[in-house]
Order: structure tokens, then C-alpha cells, then sequence
């Protein structure tokens, strides 16, 4: 978000008296948008949604608070609203990935690490018994890369419990994946 | 806490970018919000048109197998009927020569009950001795008096009109359907049977099956099958991707397969079962107008042309188009190669330059 020209809340403002500026929040934000709306559910239904999340940022931009520099916390928080519209479709897709046969255990580690295809059927077992809030929490973090506070303004609860929500969902994984490993350093 | 189960989740499903066609779509939907300044319904077409040319010809070739059955004469009388004058449209007649039908239809909402919008979808489909060839037209396309999805709201004669003014086609028929029927199809026939060489999945689509065997899809799952892009096939102990690079062309190649399987189906059910053929005209004949110059006879000359066709001689393409400013407009020369075929000024059409691809999904009969 840094660089050069006006942040995305001075872009927002202009834009309500000249809405072809919100072309350039499109054309800022669309590609995460869209991945992080194709990582949950399909790239089919992301031809659909990603593009609807921008429609109904445009549509409701005289609510968004100008002196907010960063517009992905407003966007994702849409996204996400949408993204439950098709809870079906997550769940069908977390529970055709789980499907998938167990592979050998020993394949589970590639070079004395643990090897993320060969985990993926629990994986997506683990994602899908998680409670909707929690997952919305974890994946807004893993995938989208936001901050707590970013998921906070994205989800609109305190920091608190989006810092309950992530321990609970990471707790969680990390019992499926049977992770005991307590101090792996991060590369 | 170790990020361990954060690196995996990252690593197990990478960030997919937008395809180049998906970004267009996404700012072009966007952009027609801006001019109009209004809210759109959410759900919209992208993504979804050689889906909606399949649609168009699976009800098209359904429809027509139905409507052949003598047992369904009076159903047939009451299909809703709008003239189109005789001036609008061509003479061209169903097993005597090229005919081409535009068929106008309604989107299957998948997602939101919204029907606000009475045309969603116009396609050009047309029946010649070497296949058939549909045509997805954006609904957005400028023409000279607006959009043609105005066009069309200005009545039948005024849209196939405008589509020979603009773009040369000469249409000879006009159907307009509602897709919704096309899931109350499949079922009515109870199901549609598919053969699959593996187990195959679509994580995108959610679609899943088992193989090798012969798999029975209801309306929902053909819906979903006919949709699928990212079509995976579990071989040599793992799942390959069974459409690499080539998924547009294979889509293409199980989207064929499933109208002939469909068709297949439909004629096998009403030969089991007469009253059968009864029940899918009640499905059918409220999902249907037909131009009032549609006879009987032709109709029945109309199946023999569909169901005579091999899958391989069915294609399904759109129109090509680009986006100038805000507006919608045909990108040349790509859209006269892709509108030879319905101006009849060449004799071969300029689809067959795409090599038919070669089959993942083996025919098999079930």
C-alpha cells in the first residue's frame, strides 16, 4: 500500500463525486481480492464474487471513513460477507479435497519436513471443522495477510476476539496435523 | 506457537491470479455500475457463457426430441407463440438447408432468487449439415441503438434486426427459453448417465464421481459437470490435472458429451415410458416461446438434424469482444471469423480451424 499517489481512502473520497476513480481501487486491489475468493471457494464461483465484491464497494463507498489509508481491511470484509452467501460451495470443496485416500504417513515428510499436498486431504478435513467465525479469522490471516487490527475492522469485532479466534482455529489445526513440535523457528 | 500450520496452509493452496479474461469481465461489470450508477444484481454472467451456449443447445436438442413425440401434439398447441413478421426474419428451412435459431434465454440463478432480469443470455445457434454451431453474444454488445439486451427488451423483430444490421446473421428462427428448465430435465429422465475412466473431482465445482464406472448425474450434479473447469482424474495412485493447459477446448469436449448423452437419455426414456414424453413437455412447454412460423413438421425435421449429429460436430464458441471506454464493442477481426458461419458467406466455418481435442473422457456407452 505505500508508493507514490494518493492512499486508497483519498481515492474512496474522490471518488463520490467522480466515480470513475474507483476504477483505480479495482485496479489496486482486484488480483488478492480474487485469489484470496478463489482459495476458499473455486475459482468458478471467484469469476463470479470477486467482482461482486468491487460492485458492492462501489455502491456503498459513501460509508467508508476517508482517513483510512488502506481500503483492504473494507474489501475483504465484503468478500467475506459474500463469501458465506456460499457456504455450500466451501463445504463441498473443503469436503471433496478431505475425500481424497490417505497417502502413506511416511509420505507426509519430504526432506525431514512436512509436506503440504500430502497433508492436504486433512488439511481441508481440519478448515472444514472449524466454526465459520474462526475460519474467517485464520484465513483472512494465513491467506489474505492482514493484521489482527485489519481483521478486526474486516470482521467489525474488538482485536480480543479476533486474538481468540485465531488461537482456537491454529489449536485446532494444529491437533488434526498433529503438530508437536513447539519451537520449530520461523525461516 | 511455531507457524508450521500456517506455511502449510499457505503452501497447500496457493494464490491463483485472475486469468486475463476474468479481470476484464470483473472491471468491465464494475465500470457498468459506474455509468449507471446503480446497484447490480450479484450474481452476474461472467464466467458462464459457453456454459450458457451448452444450455441453450441441450434444452434446444431435449426440447425438440420431446416436442417429435405424436403424444405431446396437443401440449405442443399450447406453447406460447410470438410473431415475428416476415421481413425480420429468413427463410431458411430446418432439413433443407443451413437454419439458424436464436435462442434468448434466462440464466439459471445458482445463487440468488433474482429474476428482475427477463433476458440474461443470447445465443446463435445454427444447424447445418457439418453440426452444429452455437454463438454466445454479449447481452452488453453496443449496437447502434443501445445495448442488445435493449434490443431485445424492444421485442423480438426489433432484436433479430439488429442482429442482422450489426452483425450480419440471418436468423430464421426465435426461441426463447428458460434455462431453469434444463436441471428439470435431467431429473424428469432421472439423471443423466456419464462414463468416467477414473474417479474425477473438481475442487472448484465441488463435482465428484467414481470410475472407472458409468455415473448417473441429477440436474444439480450435470449442472455442476457441464460447468466444471479444473477437472482432475485420479490415475497412477494421484490426481493429475485431466485438462492441463487445454481446459477451455476439453470443457468444450465434455460439454459435448453431455448434450449427447443427454439426448441420448431423453430418447431413451420416452421410449420406455409414452406418458414420459407428456411429463417433459410439462416441464418444457411453460419454459418456452417460439416464433409462430415454427410448424409441427418442422420441428420433427429439426430432431433428425440435432440428434444425427456426432458430439465432435458440436461447436460452442462466443463472440470476441473488447472493452473501449465503457463500452462493449466486437473485437475484430476475430468476431467475423467467428460470425461466418451464420452469414453463410463462407461454406465451411472458420471454427473448424480450432482442432478438435482429443478425448480425455473416452466415449463409452452407459
Amino acid at each position: 500500500m505505500e508508493g507514490a499517489g494518493p492512499h486508497d481512502g483519498d481515492v474512496i473520497a474522490a471518488s463520490i463525486d467522480d466515480p470513475d476513480r474507483f476504477t483505480e481501487i479495482f485496479e489496486r486491489h482486484f488480483d488478492a481480492i480474487y485469489a484470496y475468493t478463489a482459495r476458499r471457494l473455486g475459482r468458478d464461483v471467484a469469476d463470479d464474487v470477486g467482482g461482486a465484491v468491487f460492485v458492492e464497494a462501489f455502491s456503498g463507498r459513501a460509508r467508508y471513513e476517508s482517513d483510512r489509508r488502506d481500503a483492504r481491511p473494507w474489501l475483504y470484509g465484503i468478500a467475506t460477507n459474500l463469501i458465506h452467501r456460499h457456504r455450500r460451495t466451501e463445504a463441498r470443496r473443503l469436503q471433496a479435497y478431505a475425500k481424497v485416500e490417505p497417502a502413506d504417513t511416511a509420505a507426509f515428510e519430504v526432506d525431514g519436513r512436512l509436506d503440504a499436498v500430502a497433508l492436504g486431504p486433512r488439511l481441508a478435513a481440519a478448515l472444514q471443522g472449524l466454526a465459520s467465525r474462526d475460519r474467517d479469522a485464520l484465513l483472512l490471516f494465513a491467506w489474505a495477510g492482514l493484521s489482527y487490527e485489519d481483521i478486526a475492522t474486516a470482521t467489525g469485532v474488538p482485536v480480543g476476539t479476533v486474538r481468540s479466534r485465531l488461537h482456537r482455529a491454529r489449536g485446532q489445526l494444529r491437533s488434526e496435523l498433529d503438530i508437536t513440535d513447539p519451537v520449530r523457528s520461523v525461516e | 506457537m511455531s507457524d508450521l500450520d500456517l506455511d502449510l496452509l499457505r503452501e497447500w493452496s496457493p494464490a491463483p491470479p485472475p486469468s486475463a479474461e476474468v479481470r476484464a469481465d470483473a472491471l468491465e461489470h464494475l465500470r457498468q455500475q459506474i455509468v449507471a450508477g446503480v446497484r447490480a444484481k450479484p450474481a452476474s454472467q461472467f464466467g458462464r457463457r459457453l456454459v450458457i451456449a451448452a444450455l441453450a443447445v441441450s434444452v434446444l436438442v431435449a426440447g425438440a426430441i420431446i416436442w417429435a413425440q405424436r403424444a405431446v401434439d396437443d401440449r405442443i398447441d399450447r406453447v406460447k407463440t410470438v410473431t415475428v413478421p416476415d421481413w425480420a426474419l429468413g427463410d431458411g428451412t430446418i432439413g433443407k438447408e443451413p437454419v439458424t435459431i436464436l435462442v434468448v434465454g434466462t440464466d439459471p440463478r445458482r445463487y440468488e432468487g433474482d429474476q428482475s432480469e427477463r433476458t440474461d443470455t443470447i445465443v446463435l445457434v445454427r444447424l447445418a449439415g457439418d453440426g452444429v454451431t452455437a454463438l454466445w453474444l454479449p447481452r452488453d454488445l453496443q449496437v447502434d441503438t443501445g445495448k442488445l439486451v435493449d434490443a431485445s427488451a424492444r421485442g423480438p423483430a426489433f432484436l433479430v434486426d439488429t442482429i442482422r444490421l450489426e452483425l450480419g446473421a440471418v436468423v430464421d428462427h426465435y426461441v426463447e427459453v428458460d434455462f431453469n428448465a434444463f436441471e428439470r430435465i435431467v431429473d424428469e429422465v432421472g439423471g443423466v448417465s456419464l462414463f468416467f475412466p477414473g474417479p474425477v473431482r473438481d475442487v472448484f465445482s465441488g463435482f465428484a464421481a467414481d470410475g472407472p464406472a458409468c455415473q448417473t448425474l441429477d440436474g444439480q450434479d450435470a449442472l455442476a459437470w457441464v460447468r466444471s473447469r479444473h477437472v482432475e482424474l485420479f490415475e497412477g495412485g494421484e490426481w493429475t490435472d485431466a485438462l492441463s493447459t487445454r481446459a477451455d477446448l476439453d470443457r468444450q469436449r465434455h460439454q459435448q458429451e453431455f448434450v449427447r448423452a443427454l439426448s441420448q437419455r431423453v430418447r431413451e426414456r420416452i421410449g420406455d415410458d409414452p406418458a414420459a414424453a407428456v411429463r417433459l413437455a410439462d416441464v418444457l412447454v411453460p419454459a418456452l416461446v417460439v416464433d409462430a412460423g415454427f410448424e409441427n413438421d418442422e420441428i420433427r425435421r429439426l430432431v433428425g438434424a440435432l440428434v444425427q449429429q456426432e458430439p465432435t460436430n458440436l461447436r460452442l464458441s462466443t463472440l470476441p469482444w473488447k472493452v473501449v471506454g465503457t463500452e462493449l464493442q466486437i473485437a475484430q477481426p476475430a468476431a467475423d471469423d467467428a460470425l461466418a458461419p451464420f452469414r453463410g458467406d463462407r461454406p465451411a466455418p472458420a471454427a473448424t480451424a480450432t482442432p478438435t481435442p482429443p478425448a480425455t473422457t473416452p466415449v463409452h456407452p452407459c
